[in-house]
């Protein structure tokens, strides 16, 4: 569905991603952890493009996305995103937030998209908020619009960005929850996460990043118990605590 | 009796009508009349001791005051508004563009990475007009806006450094040496030397604005799939003009201020009808035109603390005061506690029998 072919990107000085490969299929959940500077929201950034890699091919569906021959708003489209900090269009209600995509890039009509958006939002259990705005929602609620607002546009694929790092203990399990029936629904997801138990449940594997290589990749079965590799298993002891 | 609706299930249109009509009971809410009328008579009673003891002639007042503003057209009045509404509009046209382009300098040398388009490779894909269109359009845009940039930050810079008065007669002389001598000359002048000069200052707060708008924000808005224009009318643009309504109020009130200025090249606007009926005057005139800009000026920022509230997002930031919630400290939003309100109100409203500190849950 979605694979990347050794990527790197720098930062000025600063080597981020030396040299990633990565193969999604189609209905697969992939995670992706590792500390912080890894370099994991960067290779993220890179499957959408909203960080353009400097070297390294991505390919969506076998086609080459990274091409200047393709519009990055024609493959973002097709890639739904999930931020850390939700994103939400601060100045739009949630129905707003969901629709505006649909109506400006899709091109629907209002109506087509307000009961589309209704729908999604029906679907992460928000469908007495529509018409909240951002600010009025809990963090676990923003992340659900947010993951609505996404799934929209009828996504091939969906990138989670660490979404329940910004929130609340309280309010992670409503997030996950969604997240796990989106993975039961068959959606291709690439999943940053710091939360073993969903990685444990939910991925089909897992990949150990640091200093912008993969270490290591396998089920989470062996990556949690039984990593190969030395800085993953300091990795995973640190994080399983 | 009630703010803008901060609970959920309100459109924005009602939000709009429930702001406006706010808007109006606030201004004719007892209090802020009551405030109004101590204001008028406080300024009555000062210019009746001045008249009492021969400071000033109020007859004298009485009887030129409506010249000001009648008839309406090209009166003082009129003229002072025109010479500031038509630069002001000018400026917010032109200062936009001017205000992005310097918001967004960094992007513009910064290339998005990976190969790049050839051109023989675009004739191929989308036929030579479009390919041209997009690979020369794409090297032409970058060769014209970076030196452009270079031009606006100049400009700013030199509007913001020299005095309008410098300014006004400059254009003055620029003009006159190069038009012939026409009706309505001094006018232009002063509306071409007001739109160059609040040019340069709309542009640094539309920047100040387009900036303050989260990143976060625009990597939302084009991971759904939106072009850069889309994002910037939809994203940035609308969250932006609500951080600069209350800038861009400022630089009208300050335009007004400055269209004084303008009477030296013979506008009769206020300040210059002020000086014409002052000569035997001039403590009158002084005040009488003062009351002038007073007059435009506090409904003016009425509007725009309006605006504010109007259009400000629910729970972000903090909501503007009701003038009564400014000047008495009453909170007339719902399960306000008791002790946030003063106790001359408190007496009032017991007295009254109202329930209105109670709360409605």
């Amino acid at each position: 569905m979605i694979r990347a072919d050794g990527i790197h990107k720098w930062f000025g000085e600063l080597h981020v991603l030396r040299g990633i490969g990565m193969e999604v299929t189609k209905g697969e959940v992939s995670c992706i952890i590792g500390p912080s500077g890894s370099g994991k929201s960067t290779f993220l950034r890179c499957l959408n493009l909203l960080v353009f890699p400097d070297q390294g091919d991505i390919y969506l569906e076998g086609v080459r996305i990274t091409s200047p021959e393709v519009r990055p708003e024609w493959v973002r489209q097709q890639i739904g995103m999930v931020f850390q900090s939700f994103n939400l269009f601060t100045h739009l209600t949630a129905l707003r937030n969901v629709t505006l995509g649909l109506t400006k890039v899709r091109r629907m009509d209002s109506e087509a998209a307000g009961k589309k958006a209704r729908w999604e939002l029906e679907r992460v259990g928000l469908g007495d908020k529509v018409d909240a705005y951002p600010a009025q929602l809990s963090g676990g609620q923003q992340q659900r619009v947010a993951i609505a607002r996404a799934l929209a546009m009828d996504p091939k694929v969906m990138l989670f960005d660490e979404p329940t790092s910004a929130l609340d203990p309280e309010f992670i399990h409503e997030v996950l929850d969604v997240m796990t029936k989106l993975a039961d629904e068959g959606m291709t997801m690439v999943v940053v996460t710091h939360e073993m138990g969903f990685a444990k449940k939910v991925a089909d594997d897992v990949t150990f990043l640091d200093q912008g290589q993969i270490v290591e990749r396998g089920p989470p079965s062996e990556i949690f118990e039984g990593p190969k590799q030395e800085r993953t298993k300091a990795f995973v002891s640190r994080i399983l605590g | 009796m009630n703010l803008i609706p901060t609970q959920q299930g309100q459109q924005t249109s009602d939000r709009i009508r429930r702001a406006g009509v706010q808007a109006l009971r606030d201004t004719f809410h007892w209090r802020s009349l009551s405030i109004a009328t101590i204001a008028v008579v406080v300024v009555a009673l000062v210019i009746g001791v001045m008249g009492l003891t021969g400071i000033i002639d109020v007859r004298f007042m009485l009887t030129r005051w409506p010249e000001f503003f009648v008839p309406f057209v090209d009166s003082p009045l009129y003229l002072s508004l025109v010479l500031t509404t038509i630069p002001f509009l000018i400026g917010f046209v032109v200062a936009v563009p001017m205000g992005l382009l310097r918001a967004y300098r960094s992007s513009l040398n910064r290339g998005r990475g990976g190969e790049v388009l050839t051109l023989a490779r675009a004739k191929e894909l989308f036929g030579t007009p479009r390919a041209v269109m997009r690979v020369v359009g794409r090297r032409l845009g970058r060769a014209i806006l970076l030196p452009l940039y270079g031009f606006v930050t100049g400009y700013v810079e030199g509007i913001r450094g020299t005095p309008f008065f410098v300014q006004m007669w400059l254009v003055y002389f620029v003009i006159i040496n190069n038009l012939p001598r026409q009706a309505r000359l001094f006018e232009l002048v002063g509306i071409v030397a007001l739109a160059l000069n609040t040019i340069g200052y709309q542009a640094e707060v539309f920047r100040a604005g387009f900036q303050s708008v989260g990143q976060g924000q625009i990597e939302a808005a084009k991971s759904v799939g939106m072009h850069g224009r889309t994002v910037f009318l939809h994203i940035t643009l609308p969250q932006s003009l609500r951080l600069v309504t209350l800038p861009l109020g400022n630089e009208w009130i300050g335009l007004l201020k400055a269209s004084a200025i303008v009477s030296i090249i013979g506008v009769n606007e206020l300040q210059h009808f002020a000086n014409d009926i002052g000569s035997g005057h001039p403590v009158e005139a002084f005040v009488m035109v003062s009351v002038m800009y007073l007059v435009v000026i506090v409904p003016l920022s009425r509007v725009i603390t309006y605006l504010e509230r109007v259009r400000r997002i629910p729970g972000l930031g903090t909501p503007t005061p009701t003038t009564a919630e400014r000047m008495f400290g009453v909170r007339r939003r719902s399960g306000a506690p008791a002790a946030q309100v003063g106790t001359l109100t408190r007496l009032r409203l017991a007295w009254k029998g109202r329930d209105r500190l109670r709360d409605p849950a």
